[in-house]
């Protein structure tokens, strides 16, 4: 188990409003995992995603990084941050280097890295997302949409982290795009790398996750394998909009091995079995 | 109406334009959808059609004011209003309610109808119980139906969503979408730059941009019947389009134009 939180809560202190952000989360993340956060605005996903890397403390409960409370006394969260990388959405947005290199090299360099092993980081992140090393010269402000986003995320996996933690990555992006950057995430995790994905958008969480958790109004509100979860008939009581697929399925009654359909090919390929 | 007449920008010091000879039309009640890749010039035309920025060439008129004109700025941006992307870039004011009656204050508005514009406002994107707070303890699809008040309390006679939705999640979303199909009944015209495929096709008129030039123009079924053409431009069509088409090579007989899943039900049980 890599990461861990344990009854945790948390509440953002407003002026006339205590809005309680997590009320009780327990969740954990094992190697290899790629587990998306679904659930409404303001369902606390983004708020738990800050706890999971020790970016915001819990006012009660544990988090844990492989087996350790990270807010003990004593314990060095640069161990976390360093371990548990963070993308925020639309990470694009903080880039402040007159050249990507600058952006890339900016989290390892604070981590101490320096000469020959801070230049190997770079160059290896930037070809985890596909890029190549001359883009390192180029102004990021230069670059498309989605090279931008690959620049950002090289940024964090320039720390060479266990685990990834992503907040939209994909908002903004155009299909094609969108696409390749999901398939650039599905391979980091065959690579290794666990994943935590908060995502609006349950097409793109139906084809990259594998394990999917429902948080309502700071809470877990259901977890199960994407599709489990994605095809619930809860879904609506979750305030959650079924893939366009699942959508199909449930008005025809489409299975696939005898479980409700969740991509495309499979809603396809049950409409033409059925009409045989 | 807004007018673009041989419209083109191009960026200080940076030889390529990024958008090169558009003509288009915008008239009241209309729901026009603009698709294209990043990098197509889409936010570039978002900003020409409330004179955030002047056209480098041709020209943008709004109800027959020209962008151009230095002192008319104001009235074209009272007329049109902008939602961008990223909340985070609109967002000035230290509470909810603050930045709500940021632009109507500018405008000049009495203090007692702004009052009553934040309320309707607020209550219209579902964020009333929000007004005391600080904007930037809200979530992105908070902050963004904030923006969407504040556009919405100076009573715009066009709206230009710039991606507008993508912070958002389904309720919000859906939430966004209904006020925009309230605002063109009651004849508001409505500009919606967006990647999701399922949205432009709510569209009573679709717009594609490529690098900067007007690729294409017409209805729903007929922008989305060039598939391989979207494709090739790293657009898509909408889940609906895509499962018929599979059908059909398929050998499956299905009616055109077909572009929702209820359609394609319909047609499968008809």
């Amino acid at each position: 188990m890599l990461l861990e939180l344990q009854d945790v809560h948390f509440h953002y202190a407003e002026p006339g409003a205590n809005k309680t952000a997590l009320n009780g989360i327990d969740l954990t993340v094992n190697e290899g995992d790629f587990t998306a956060l679904i659930g409404p605005s303001g369902s606390g996903k983004s708020t738990l995603l800050l706890h999971l890397n020790g970016l915001l403390r819990p006012a009660a409960g544990h988090v844990l990084y492989t087996g350790c409370d990270i807010h003990a006394k004593g314990y060095d969260l640069r161990r976390v941050r360093r371990n548990v990388g963070l993308l925020f959405q639309f990470a694009e947005a903080n880039f402040f280097g007159q050249t990507v290199c600058e952006d890339v090299s900016y989290a390892p360099w604070n981590h101490g890295l320096r000469g020959r092993a801070l230049d190997q980081a770079v160059i290896q992140a930037l070809e985890m997302v596909g890029l190549p090393p001359s883009v390192k010269a180029r102004s990021p402000f230069s670059l498309s949409g989605g090279e931008k986003r690959k620049v950002a995320l090289a940024g964090v996996l320039a720390m060479e982290p266990r685990v990834l933690l992503l907040d939209e990555p994909t908002a903004g992006l155009d299909p094609g795009t969108r696409e390749n950057f999901l398939y650039l995430l599905k391979d980091l995790n065959r690579q290794g790398i666990a994943i935590v994905i908060v995502s609006h958008d349950l097409d793109e969480v139906a084809a990259v996750a594998r394990q999917a958790v429902v948080l309502k109004a700071g809470r877990v509100l259901a977890k199960g394998t994407v599709r489990e979860v994605l095809t619930s008939p809860d879904m609506e009581n979750w305030d959650l909009e079924p893939p366009e697929a699942v959508w199909l399925g449930k008005l025809l009654g489409l299975k696939h091995n005898g479980m409700p359909v969740l991509s495309e090919a499979e809603a396809v390929s049950s409409i033409l079995a059925r009409g045989k | 109406m807004i007018r673009l007449e041989k419209v083109g920008y191009r960026y200080p010091e940076r030889e390529e334009a990024v958008l090169e000879d558009i003509d288009l039309s915008i008239r009241p009640g209309e729901l026009v959808a603009v698709i294209g890749p990043n990098g197509s010039g889409k936010s570039t035309l978002a900003k020409l059609l409330n004179g955030l920025i002047l056209p480098t060439q041709g020209k943008v008129t709004v109800e027959g004011l020209e962008t151009t004109a230095g002192d008319l700025v104001w009235e074209v941006r009272r007329r049109v209003g902008l939602i961008l992307q990223n909340p985070d870039n609109q967002m000035v004011a230290p509470t909810v309610e603050d930045d709500v009656a940021f632009g109507p204050e500018n405008l000049g508005v009495e203090p007692s109808e702004i009052r009553r514009r934040i309320g309707q406002a607020l209550q219209q994107v579902g964020m009333s119980e929000y007004a005391g707070w600080p904007p930037n303890r809200l979530s992105g699809g908070q902050k963004q139906r904030v923006a969407i008040a504040g556009v919405l309390a100076m009573q715009p006679n066009y709206l230009v969503l710039d991606e507008a939705t993508s912070m958002l999640d389904p309720t919000g979303r859906k939430h966004l979408l209904t006020i925009a199909l309230r605002l063109k009944a009651s004849g508001v015209g409505v500009v919606m730059i967006t990647h999701h495929m399922k949205e432009a096709a709510l569209a009573d008129r679709i717009v594609v941009l490529v690098n900067g030039k007007l690729v294409r123009e017409g209805t729903p079924s007929q922008v989305f019947s060039a598939s391989e053409a979207l494709t090739s431009w790293g657009l898509a069509t909408p889940f609906a389009v895509r499962v018929t088409r599979a059908l059909k090579e398929q050998g499956r007989n299905l009616p055109p134009g077909i572009l929702t899943v209820e359609e394609l039900v319909n047609a499968i049980c008809s």
